[in-house]
């Protein structure tokens, strides 16, 4: 999608008709909204908004009618207000209008009843409007409305995506945004049509076969009550942080215990990190261990080492005088030094003795690189003893500080409970209540995901079973076979879904990696980011750490930042970047490299910002790029603005 | 010399009775519970575990779950020689995988020691596996 104009009438500050052109080419493909704060901005980018998906898009901005204009209508009066957008789509182009229309029967602005409509327009290559029957269809299928707020969107909530607890939204936006929730609708589906096929099966099935495919049908069944109670488990695990949250804001603002809960807020981060540093401990552990297995085999490098010895000194290997050699000895009947050898004579004999203990020269190799890389693998396994070692003593002082700072967040509690203010130990309590139901409902959702588990391993061996019991009657195969072509297209896609899902995902670790290594100024600092199985963006430390904890708030906006062009990179979607005041909490040094970057990441960019956001080389970057610039012009005695372009 | 001319399979199999060992160790996400990445990993050890113990027996008649040779990398296959030769003092083992025969026995009963030292002792199976190296 990129957007041409837009024409914005009588909505919340905006009176009268205002029209605005949005820059689109290729090199100069930004348009700078300029204004003070409460200008308009916000008004302008929830015009957009609105225009594209209605009320649900704009929730919580208070009126939308122009309040001079209902002001000056009298009783009676139509009212109309209306934002219209004209854009395009892979070469097609569109018109979409939204407006209220209605009567003012009241001179009460509350009062007054209006209806919101909508319509979209394609303009043909003859300038004739056709008007699209699918509006919203339309309209999802070009910018879905799952997805709008990853391209159109609100400076001042942007770091959303680098919170440290914002895994689950990271994974919504790129299920969303790369469409793979597509898939998983298309796996449903296929499921329920294998489940239909097999109903009409059942009925013409005999009875053993009826009895396997009530059992597969029975353990569906059990999966999908599973599945269900590990969604109502996940839902109970956030309901319980989020109370564990609110009681800490609560104590965290209450004299005289907030510097012990400050104190636990930060045990809890030191353990936070000291458990990623386990994780990775272990990982490294692990790594080595795997690597030298062949240590676990006792004495084996030793004997076999002495064996080969052994052969090498009795001349057996390596077959220093090759065989062939040996041979031709024989079949001349004459020796090395020039005698003659006479045949089944002594020398002839112990000529052919060599012949027969001598190893074939591809078995010589065989066995000079065996003893070549036991030496190899001998050495290393003494070198990954010590690492071991290391990292094992590593670990366990890691553990020892966990404990230490784990016996302090239990004396933290304890105090908290024996305080004298009224509400805390209460609050505590309920603290500790929550934090056990957390690690009930954990523990109860591990137990499901393996019953589930179980239940696919049982499934396929219930599947073996059918198979062979089915009959071969001819419609029974017919459906038969449907309903096993459903049951594996939606497998496949269940496998297709999986890696793609993590293909994307390191697709998108790569690319927010390389975004957020060109606009982050501690470029040294900062040497990795990892997007996780678990969907939590990490970012690393030069010194190995995990490092969001300590990210800033801009540097979280510019995680954020980064993360949203990677997707807009990887998902192909051509939409424009709609950002309203997003350089509030930067530094210089962040707006500079965002500038000078961004707009060649995005296919348009339309940006909303105060002066202040925009001096300096910021500005310059920008205004290399920028194709259309206005003014926001509040006039302070009419309380509406006008849009002037610059 | 005589010389055998039957290849063996380029596979490395092990009892169907054994499988679910193979299972519990490389299944799930837990790496200190579940260290193991792939069945080649486990077989490694199982072999390793095998010579270590002195315990070797014949696989059982009949079809045999198994391990495509090219999973094993070029030190795997020196280990699983070293093993071989070790045990027999024969280098015309190491032609052709004829030194799988051997590990091969040493896996199957070498797969119930790893049962019992890293599974049926207390302790997650990546520490019990780790104090086998000191």
């Amino acid at each position: 999608m990129k957007l041409g104009q837009i024409i914005i009438e009588n909505f919340r500050q905006y009176y009268g008709k205002q029209r605005v052109s949005f820059a689109s080419s290729e090199d100069k493909n930004v348009t700078v909204i300029h204004g003070l704060n409460g200008t308009g901005k916000t008004s302008f980018f929830s015009a957009i908004n609105w225009c594209l998906y209605g009320k649900g898009a704009v929730k919580g901005i208070g009126e939308l009618i122009n309040k001079r204009y209902l002001e000056e209508l009298s009783f009676g009066d139509a009212v109309y207000a209306q934002v219209e957008l004209a854009f395009s789509h892979n070469e097609d182009r569109y018109r979409l209008r939204r407006w209220f229309s209605g009567r003012k029967n009241s001179d009460s602005i509350d009062t007054i009843l209006y209806d919101e409509d909508f319509s979209l327009m394609e303009i043909g290559y003859d300038g004739q409007a056709i008007k699209k029957h699918n509006p919203i269809g339309i309209i999802n299928s070009i910018l879905p409305e799952n997805v709008r707020t990853y391209f159109l969107f609100d400076g001042e909530k942007i770091d959303r995506f680098a919170r440290p607890e914002s895994a689950k939204e990271v994974k919504h936006a790129i299920y969303n945004v790369l469409k793979l929730e597509l898939l998983e609708r298309a796996r449903k589906h296929l499921n329920v049509i294998a489940k239909e096929y097999r109903v009409e099966l059942r009925k013409m099935a005999d009875a053993e076969l009826k009895e396997l495919l009530d059992k597969r049908d029975r353990k569906a069944e059990d999966k999908e009550v599973y599945e269900q109670k590990i969604i109502e488990l996940e839902r109970e695990i956030d309901l319980a942080e989020k109370h564990i949250k609110d009681i800490d804001e609560k104590l965290t603002h209450s004299e005289g215990v907030k510097d012990l809960q400050n104190r636990r807020a930060a045990l809890e981060q030191d353990m936070l990190q000291l458990g990623e540093k386990l994780s990775i401990e272990t990982e490294k552990i692990r790594g080595i261990v795997m690597d030298s297995i062949g240590s676990i085999s006792g004495e084996m490098l030793e004997k076999a080492h002495a064996i080969l010895e052994n052969k090498r000194k009795k001349g057996e290997i390596p077959g220093n005088i090759r065989q062939q050699f040996l041979e031709d000895l024989l079949y001349n009947l004459e020796c090395i030094c020039g005698r003659p050898l006479m045949e089944h004579g002594e020398e002839y004999h112990r000529i052919k003795n060599i012949i027969t203990s001598t190893v074939s020269s591809r078995l010589e190799d065989e066995v000079t690189n065996l003893a070549s890389q036991l030496k190899v693998i001998q050495a290393e396994k003494q070198r990954h003893i010590s690492i071991l070692k290391e990292g094992m003593a590593e670990r366990t002082s890691i553990r020892e500080i966990w404990q230490q700072l784990d016996a302090e967040l239990n004396d933290i509690s304890h105090q908290l409970k024996g305080s004298l203010q009224e509400d805390i130990p209460r609050l505590e309590e309920k603290r500790q209540d929550y934090k056990r139901d957390i690690e009930d409902y954990r523990v109860d959702k591990r137990v499901l995901e393996g019953k589930i588990k179980e239940i696919k391993k049982e499934t396929k061996e219930l599947e073996l079973e059918i198979r062979s019991a089915r009959k071969v009657q001819s419609k029974a195969k017919l459906i038969s076979n449907k309903a096993d072509l459903a049951q594996q297209a939606a497998d496949a896609i269940d496998d297709i879904y999986q890696s793609f899902a993590d293909e994307m995902r390191a697709k998108i670790q790569q690319e927010t990696k390389t975004i957020f290594s060109t606009l982050i100024w501690k470029d040294g600092h900062f040497r990795d980011l990892k997007l996780a199985e678990d969907y939590k963006l990490a970012v690393v430390d030069r010194w190995g750490r995990a490092a969001e904890a300590e990210l800033s708030a801009g540097e979280r906006q510019v995680l954020s930042l980064s993360f949203i062009a990677a997707m807009a990179k990887v998902s192909g979607e051509e939409a424009p970047l709609v950002m309203d005041t997003p350089f509030g909490r930067l530094s210089s040094a962040h707006r500079e490299a965002i500038t000078s970057y961004i707009p060649r990441l995005a296919d348009q960019m339309i940006i909303f910002v105060t002066d202040e956001e925009l001096t300096g080389k910021t500005k310059e970057n920008l205004l290399k790029r920028t194709g259309k610039q206005y003014q926001l012009d509040f006039d302070h005695h009419t309380g509406c603005t006008t849009i002037n372009p610059c | 010399m005589e010389k055998d001319t039957k290849k063996r399979a380029e596979r490395a199999f092990y009892p169907e009775e054994v499988k679910s060992i193979y299972i519990a160790l490389t299944e799930g996400d837990n790496t200190e519970q579940a260290p193991f990445e792939t069945y080649k990993q486990v077989f490694m050890l199982a072999a390793c575990m095998g010579y270590r113990k002195n315990l070797r027996r014949s696989l059982p008649a009949g079809k045999k779950p198994d391990i495509r040779m090219e999973v094993f990398s070029e030190k795997d296959k020196y280990i699983l020689k070293g093993i071989a030769l070790a045990a027999s003092g024969e280098v015309e083992l190491l032609e052709d995988f004829a030194y799988m025969d051997i590990i091969e026995e040493y896996a199957y009963s070498g797969i119930y020691e790893v049962k019992t030292e890293l599974m049926d002792k207390p302790g997650a199976v990546l520490w019990n596996l780790v104090g086998l190296f000191f």
